[in-house]
């Protein structure tokens, strides 16, 4: 983009400083960044304070006027005149990059019929003594001057245009130039103007194509977070979106329309602004997306990286850089954690923030706000946003999974004691009860119906309060009792019986305690203790007897299964299981985190 | 009869041992509990037992592999257990019958009196028998045997390739056992019916059963006229 404002002598230095080498460049950029011109850099100027308009006149001697560039032109200064002597060039060149990669640098000789200027001022352009151009009104105050367009092209009559030396004499007043400069850059050159209003029809395509996409991704992230999944990394793409979409549309205002000079700087303004915006959301929607702990230190940590270029410069493509330099750093780092943690996706968006660095360094200032910014943010926008589909993704697979996980628990937790061998058996052990010794019989009849019914509650609850599950317990224990000739019974240490946990979990390790270990003697007491350290609550378990040496006990069972999966279902990933073999027989702790 | 329980459960333990003894009544000669089959084979080294009533869980491979040993023993194996879907499996190894749980005395009953009643033979499964070979357990499918011989307290499978196999049970007990296509062709001898070729009158009262693979075997004056209206009949 051809930049009007020249930040001068001071920030020529900042420029050298602030925006790295231009070493590394990649063939795109490279394009972008050469927009040939005819009239490269600053042209030697004359200039004279005061109003004579004689001083058009092509002949008129201005050896005693003031040497300059028009690099640097007093701004807001009252009525000056500039006076250029501009040679005919021998042959046209194409602006359009688009036209360079076709003609392969060597572009066709179009004839030169015209003069592109971009002016932040209102002026009168006389070409060789005849008005040629009038934008606004020039004036001798603010009050007296009226604004005209920033973007001209201006038709050279067939009369004047020629080989040869012509005369450039401008009327100049800047009142409404609001740039926080002393002077400015007047940008002018020679050219076809054909190829010139083809180029300019072709800047707005990339930034309009770029509006398109952003505001569709934009909306479909809104659109995800209303009806699919109300997660925040969705919101904070669908505000990326938005943001970026108004960054590129304010790109390409310009083609768009011929705004007077004095709306430039509060455009690049509100440009920068935006660019703030995005260079805050890029880091937090990472954060949030790579699920990365103490996100208020990360994002307290971002906070200064965005105001510091504020500070640091007054130009807004410094401050534009320097916001995209950070945030691509910060942007790395983040998404260099993630990869390192082998987090969904963040190879991806490693990729992009890679492209960005390089495209950024590559890029040369006066043409930031130009291709290379379509490509960071297009391919930065584009991976966060198919990283957090793929998240979305994953994560509807995982909620499929829990819900078939939950349907065959339930059905697992049925069946445990429906289950032939546990109720055929007992029904035999009842029949010889019933035989010889009837008031028994009842009281077996009493405690299986007394756990049939405790399965029926908890069945199709995914968490039951302990007290319940105790009974469970006991009730299972005092069938046993009789059907193995053991005092087998549950003892209990710092229990809260209003605690939840996932229901027949108790049951399921004291039924593994008869199936893995013989008891010593005549009776089996198994043990639960409940503690309670900070954050956690941790039970202990113990389950009496020697352990049989078989194989498969530590992490096989059915049994252990259904326990595991019971607490990844009500605690994902804030729980652990630890068993082991001690004196007194087997000892499962089990600790569930923040409950 | 000499009967072995094991179970590991002691009121269905004391149940089999009440029913048997009330069953068999005079009959029964000795009867022993055990509640793993571990402590039962210790017994078994120095007790000979008729039967064995075995309750076994017979999920997973430990229960197969304690039916297989169950099976090759000199003895009858009666599975009780509540796993009645592996029920044919069982018989495909060669029990004599399997007692589903919970059981009623009759069912015992019936079950006991397969023992020794040859009428009680149920058309039985047995496709495997076990044997046992170089300290290990060894599967001969019974679609292999040609014929059994009785030799005392055990018995000799031939089979259709001519190799031969110890197995630990008589041939009462294996008859009990193996298909009514298997015929007791002589006191020491169990054929299959299918593989009898020819029957031969030899000299005097002597008769021979000829096999398809030309070997003859002798076949009992009692069960020679049976055999013969079997086989033309």
């Amino acid at each position: 983009m051809d930049a009007p404002a020249h930040p001068g002598q001071s920030a020529e230095k900042m420029r050298l400083t602030a925006c790295g080498l231009l070493g590394l460049i990649l063939p795109v950029l490279v394009i972008a960044a050469e927009t040939p011109r005819i009239t490269s850099g600053a042209l030697p100027a004359k200039l004279k304070f005061g109003d004579d308009p004689r001083w058009a006149a092509p002949d008129w001697d201005d050896r005693d006027w003031e040497q300059t560039t028009t690099a640097d032109l007093p701004s807001r200064a009252g009525i000056y005149w500039i006076r250029l002597r501009l040679s005919w060039p021998t042959r046209g060149r194409v602006l359009d990059p688009l036209a360079a990669i076709i003609w392969h640098g060597d572009p066709p000789a179009a004839p030169i019929d015209s003069l592109f200027l971009a002016a932040v001022f209102s002026f009168e352009l006389y070409w060789d003594g005849r008005l040629l151009e009038r934008s606004g009104v020039v004036g001798s105050s603010r009050e007296t001057e009226a604004t005209g367009p920033l973007d001209h092209l201006v038709p050279i009559p067939s009369g004047l245009s020629g080989p040869g030396e012509h005369v450039i004499a401008l009327r100049i007043s800047s009142y409404h130039y609001n740039f926080p400069a002393p002077s400015f850059n007047l940008f002018i050159s020679l050219g076809n103007y054909a190829n010139r209003l083809v180029y300019e029809a072709r800047r707005a395509v990339f930034p309009m194509v770029g509006v398109g996409g952003a505001l569709l991704v934009a909306a479909i992230c809104a659109v995800l977070f209303w009806f699919v999944d109300r997660r925040r990394p969705l919101v904070l793409c669908s505000l990326l979106g938005f943001a970026v979409a108004m960054f590129y549309f304010l790109i390409a205002w310009r083609c768009l329309h011929n705004d007077p000079y004095d709306w430039l700087y509060p455009r690049y303004v509100v440009i920068t602004a935006l660019m703030t915006l995005i260079s805050g959301l890029v880091p937090w929607l990472l954060l949030e997306q790579f699920e990365v702990p103490r996100k208020g230190l990360w994002l307290a940590a971002l906070a200064p990286l965005l105001v510091a270029p504020w500070v640091a410069s007054p130009w807004y493509h410094i401050v534009a850089v320097w916001l995209c330099r950070l945030m691509l750093g910060y942007s790395a780092v983040v998404a260099g954690w993630a990869a390192w943690k082998k987090r969904r996706g963040a190879w991806l968006v490693l990729v992009g923030v890679c492209v960005g660095l390089v495209s950024v360094r590559a890029t040369n200032t006066r043409d930031f706000l130009d291709l290379s910014f379509f490509l960071t943010f297009g391919v930065l926008v584009l991976s966060a946003f198919t990283v957090l589909g793929m998240q979305i993704r994953e994560d509807r697979r995982r909620a499929r999974e829990a819900l078939l996980t939950s349907a065959r628990l339930e059905a697992e937790l049925l069946k445990k004691n429906i289950q032939p061998h546990f109720l055929l058996n007992t029904l035999t052990a009842l029949s010889e009860v019933v035989e010889r010794d009837p008031a028994g019989a009842v009281r077996l009849i009493n405690d299986l119906a007394g756990e049939f019914r405790s399965l029926a509650r908890m069945s199709g609850e995914k968490l039951v309060p302990l007290g319940q599950e105790l009974e469970l317990c006991r009730a299972h224990l005092r069938v046993l009792s009789v059907r193995t000739g053991l005092t087998a019974a549950l003892e209990t240490r710092g229990v809260d019986e209003t605690v939840l946990v996932p229901p027949a979990l108790f049951l399921t390790l004291i039924e593994n305690g008869f199936v893995h270990q013989r008891p010593a003697g005549n009776s089996a007491a198994f043990e639960l203790h409940m503690q309670r350290p900070p954050g956690r609550i941790r039970f202990t378990f113990l389950s009496p007897g020697a352990v049989k040496s078989e194989p498969g006990r530590p992490d096989g069972g059915t049994g252990l299964r259904y326990v595991q999966a019971r607490l990844e279902e009500s605690f994902p990933r804030r729980w652990t299981l630890d068993q082991r073999a001690i004196s007194e027989g087997w000892e499962t702790v089990i600790e569930i985190q923040n409950a | 009869m000499r009967l072995l329980i094991i179970e590991d459960e002691p009121l269905i333990a004391q149940r089999l041992e009440r029913m048997s003894r009330e069953i068999l009544g005079p009959r029964l000669e000795t009867i022993r509990l055990a509640t793993r089959f571990e402590e039962a084979a210790a017994w078994l080294e120095e007790h000979p037992v008729d039967v064995l009533l075995l309750d076994l869980n017979l999920q997973g491979d430990d229960g197969m592999e304690l039916l297989k040993r169950s099976v090759a023993g000199s003895f009858h194996t009666i599975i009780v257990s509540a796993n009645t879907d592996r029920a044919l499996e069982a018989f495909q190894y060669g029990v004599l019958d399997f007692v589903p749980k919970p059981f009623t005395r009759e069912r015992l009953d019936q079950a006991l009196r397969r023992m020794t009643d040859p009428a009680g033979k149920a058309a039985m499964a047995t496709r495997h028998l076990a044997v046992r070979k170089h300290g290990r357990i060894e599967l001969v499918a019974v679609d292999e045997v040609l014929y059994v011989q009785g030799a005392g307290n055990y018995t000799e499978l031939v089979l259709t390739d001519g190799r031969r196999e110890l197995h630990d049970k008589t041939l009462e007990k294996l008859e009990a056992v193996l298909p009514p296509d298997f015929e007791r062709i002589h006191k020491s001898y169990l054929v299959r019916q299918s593989a009898i070729k020819a029957l031969h009158a030899a000299e005097g009262s002597h008769h021979e059963a000829e096999l398809k693979n030309g070997v003859r075997l002798p076949v009992g004056r009692t069960r020679y006229k049976e055999l013969r209206d079997r086989l033309t009949g």
